[in-house]
């Protein structure tokens, strides 16, 4: 074929070809610009020598110092070796493609297949219609034209005034029976957990993270460590495609926030999430609206401007953040006045893919002194998310996949519905598995006066374990208050408040050791006494804690959270200072009781619609106290089960279409060697 | 009743989605691909309506503001940036004139050089730097976390043979032919098994999100029916 056909002098030939000076459209009204002089040819310029079989990029390399073999000189020698030196597998493809090719005879026959190949018959059939919008170009059908007279000259009958219509493909088709039942085994497994419960296959997820998955575990303690006052950045990067996957664990996330009395500053440099983060706050709004409460954007929450340039948009959040939280998505002022991303409790991530998750990883991260990024994420993205995670130097933790949204959604439950009888709309319990799911539900008097009879225990203990009215010693190891394990689901043993209510009988002249923090930043108030270990929650300047003890050379304090809970400070973040407990837990009480922050005014004036001049006032004010747990408890879980049921079946008949698919590809291969065998 | 309105439609466009299970045949085909045409169109038309609600509409206020200054350069360098995108922007409309799209192709080089720029910096501090970090830096009590040298000791041998599988070249025998060292043969396997695992984890992870994201669409059909 290359005798008949160069390729590079067709190349070549169309390269140097003057452009047709037609000018169509707009443009034939456009002032015909003056050519510019071309640049005259550089003397001496060598003529490259021509090898036929090689593109120009592999033709350039060929004159290199010959010591230094190239790798466009072993595939150039490739042409010229003979026969003998090929290798054995090389042999045999060069004889069956012979013995494959057309006889010389046919040579000038039309190709049956060239234009099944080049012009698919839809595109042939609907020249008006929808699937017009694919239509060939020009130059594309120049191509084809190209390829057809490489392949074999004038096909069809093209020489009879027109192209023939191919004949319409039959309604079904034989070769489509394998994805028709692999989508109907696929559709079946998926399907019937729906309809019935007699096909649930495998275990539900477990009700809390374990103790192994620190990732999705600290995320949990870290959003549940917000305080009212706290403003969390939530950073939406998925689209409806991802929606099915990561809405349940947007909702989740947003309801843990809100249900902290924090603010969520909603942001995404993708426009079709910030509809996503529109959609659920409204049915956030429609579960709790039967409750009469409601979020209210620019008070409980606020979507931000979107960030347009991908990888650009984050590093513009990351550096310009005060501009950024300025606008809303709906292109108004918000009032917020915050500096850089460190004045945020956390950033929350919830991103569709790895290539989301990197640039946030990348762009964002190394600019954080002391805020953490949350990942929640979709299964497909998790292999690489976990990566990041597990260095816990990217990502603090990691929440992926339907399954964790499962596991979170049973933690907020138990902590926030275990108190409080559930009112909302009514859940499903599962009939064989997961039977420690809620066994209080059913019985609420029992529930009650065990929980009554657990809070006695501590309150027991708190009191045998006061500290001496003398500074304790450094080196002494820190009470265990640890509660009785019942105690765990009831928030309301190791929520703050109930800490003013216990030490009533040692509350008079009895002086205990305080620290104050005194860093202008958040700092963490970790689980054990090293930079490593867990963070329970963040405390700001002038925030104060009561000293349970030290670690041995001194440089973290053990310091008493709650009732029955003890983190550790480091000791460059604090001032120490000696207080009486009564006035210690009364500054305490007026901190936690404290009204909260009045509604700021902003003004601002809009002036480019037609001349009109619209004053717009925007409220920003701190979130109401009202019983933020209801933006939890009314969540809608009727369909968590038989979706995590479905996943089971699905899986199981993913894998066996895989396996029957490898099946058939095996026996056809036996098949097509065996005939080759005895031709 | 919109919502009813909203839900119907949902429930037809799921509809349509799925006639792709039923393969290339022309009448059934024009479902879906009408379902793919009217997602692209509204996602094009949503990213203009945000676009213009959530960045242009509140820079034209900021500058109409003379309050107030989104740079510390003050006022007047607002307008001359605001100005700078605006001309960029406009210059991006001259593409469909060929004898023009010479400036469109100078501002997109400007957008693709920096954006490239920020990812090549992106990539090295965020990516192979601390995975450097994170693989040279061995514990120093081997004995007492074990587990955790084995991590180590697996992702740096995953790493470097991984990118070696990806290292072409080749030196020429003594019969011109091309070869690679053995050394370098067994590095480029044991890194392939390496990349075949990992695509392999990361295939069966999407199929696990395939599987949620149908779930997710049955559950609302059936929820439909209900």
């Amino acid at each position: 074929m290359s005798e008949e056909f160069n390729w590079l002098d067709y190349v070549e030939q169309e390269e140097s070809a003057p452009a047709p000076a037609r000018r169509s459209g707009l443009r034939r009204f456009l002032p015909r610009l003056p050519r510019l002089p071309s640049l005259p040819r550089l003397p001496g310029r060598p003529r490259l020598p021509r090898f036929p079989g090689l593109p120009r990029l592999r033709r350039r390399r060929v004159d290199a110092a010959p010591g230094q073999p190239s790798a466009a000189d072993l595939l150039g020698a490739q042409d010229e070796r003979p026969l003998e030196a090929l290798d054995d597998r090389l042999l045999q493809l060069r004889e069956r493609s012979s013995a494959d090719s057309q006889p010389e005879a046919d040579a000038g026959q039309p190709l049956y297949d060239v234009d099944d190949v080049l012009v698919t018959p839809a595109l042939l059939q609907k020249p008006g219609g929808v699937i017009s919008a694919d239509a060939l170009a020009k130059a594309q059908e120049q191509q084809v034209e190209l390829l057809r007279d490489i392949v074999g000259g004038a096909t069809q009958d093209e020489g009879q005034g027109g192209r023939r219509l191919m004949p319409g493909r039959a309604l079904f088709s034989l070769g489509a029976l394998p994805r028709l039942i692999v989508a109907s085994v696929l559709l079946l497994g998926v399907s019937l957990p729906f309809v019935s419960s007699n096909y649930a296959e495998g275990e539900l997820p477990p009700s809390q993270f374990p103790v192994a998955a620190q990732g999705a575990a600290a995320v949990y303690s870290l959003l549940d460590s917000l305080t009212a006052n706290d403003t969390v950045l939530v950073a939406f990067e998925y689209g409806p495609m991802a929606a099915g996957e990561l809405d349940p664990l947007a909702e989740l996330a947003l309801r843990h926030i809100v249900a902290r009395g924090a603010v969520p500053l909603i942001v995404s440099s993708s426009p079709i999430a910030v509809a996503r983060a529109q959609n659920i706050i409204r049915a956030i709004n429609r579960s709790v609206a039967a409750g009469g409460l409601s979020l209210q954007h620019g008070i409980d929450y606020f979507i931000l401007r979107y960030l347009p340039g991908g990888s650009l948009g984050i590093r513009e959040l990351n550096e310009n953040f005060a501009d950024v939280v300025r606008v809303s998505a709906k292109g108004v002022l918000t009032g917020l006045a915050f500096d850089s991303l460190d004045d945020m409790a956390a950033v929350a991530l919830i991103a569709e893919s790895a290539e989301d998750l990197r640039n946030w990883a990348e762009q964002v991260v190394p600019e954080l002194e002391d805020t953490r990024l949350l990942a929640f994420t979709g299964m497909a993205a998790a292999p690489l998310a976990q990566v990041y995670a597990d260095s816990r130097d990217e990502i603090f933790g990691l929440v992926a996949g339907y399954r964790d949204a499962f596991t979170y959604a049973e933690m907020l439950q138990a902590k926030f519905g275990a108190s409080k009888p559930q009112t909302g709309q009514p859940e499903p319990e599962p009939a064989s598995s997961n039977a420690g799911h809620d066994t209080q539900a059913d019985q609420p008097d029992a529930a009650g006066a065990q929980a009554e009879r657990a809070e006695a225990t501590v309150r027991a203990l708190v009191a045998s374990l006061q500290p001496s009215p003398t500074a304790p010693s450094p080196t002494a190891p820190p009470p265990t208050l640890t509660p009785p394990p019942t105690l765990t689901p009831r928030p309301s043993n190791t929520a703050v408040p109930t800490a003013t209510e216990l030490p009533t009988a040692t509350a008079t002249v009895e002086t205990i050791l305080i620290v104050e923090v005194t860093s202008p930043q958040q700092v963490r108030i970790r689980r054990g006494p090293t930079r490593a270990d867990d963070i329970l929650r963040l405390a700001r300047a002038g925030d104060s804690f009561e000293v349970l003890g030290a670690n041995a050379d001194g440089s973290w304090y053990n310091i008493a959270l709650a009732p029955g809970l003890a983190g550790w400070i480091a000791e460059f973040l604090v001032e120490e200072r000696t207080s009486t407990r009564a006035a210690f837990e009364a500054g305490q009480a007026s901190a936690s009781a404290g009204p909260p922050a009045g509604p700021v005014i902003l003004r601002s004036v809009f002036r480019f619609s037609l001349g009109k001049t619209r004053p717009r006032y925007y409220q920003v004010n701190s979130p109401t106290t009202s019983d933020l747990r209801d933006y939890v408890l009314l969540r809608n879980r009727s369909q968590e089960i038989p979706r995590l049921e479905a996943m089971t079946l699905g899986s199981l008949a993913a894998a066996l279409a895989i396996a029957l698919g490898n099946v058939f590809y095996a026996l056809g291969a036996l098949r097509g060697r065996r005939r080759e065998g005895r031709a | 009743m919109a919502e009813n309105t909203i839900a119907l439609v949902s429930f037809l466009l799921t509809l349509m989605v799925f006639s792709y299970i039923l393969g290339d045949i022309p009448l059934v085909s024009v479902l879906y691909r009408s379902a793919v045409f009217i997602f692209a169109g509204m996602t094009a038309a949503f990213t203009l309506v945000v676009t213009y609600e959530g960045l242009i509409l509140p820079y034209l206020q900021d500058i109409q503001d003379r309050s107030t200054s989104w740079t510390t350069l003050g006022h007047s360098a607002d307008i001359y940036i605001f100005g700078a995108a605006l001309l960029f922007g406009l210059l991006l409309l001259l593409k469909p004139f060929h004898a023009l799209s010479w400036l469109t192709n100078s501002v997109l080089a400007v957008v693709i050089v920096v954006g490239a720029s920020v990812a090549v910096v992106g990539a090295l501090s965020g990516t192979l730097f601390p995975l450097l970090q994170a693989t040279a830096a061995l514990p120093a009590g081997i004995t007492q976390d074990f587990s955790a040298m084995m991590d180590r000791l697996l992702v740096f041998v995953g790493t470097m043979t991984a990118l070696f599988y990806f290292h072409y070249q080749l030196r020429a025998n003594r019969d011109g032919l091309a070869q690679g060292s053995r050394l370098g043969q067994g590095f480029r396997h044991i890194g392939k098994a390496f990349i075949v695992t990992t695509l392999g984890a990361i295939y069966a992870s999407t199929i696990l999100t395939c599987l949620t994201i149908l779930t997710e669409r049955i559950s609302f059909l059936f929820q439909f029916g209900a």
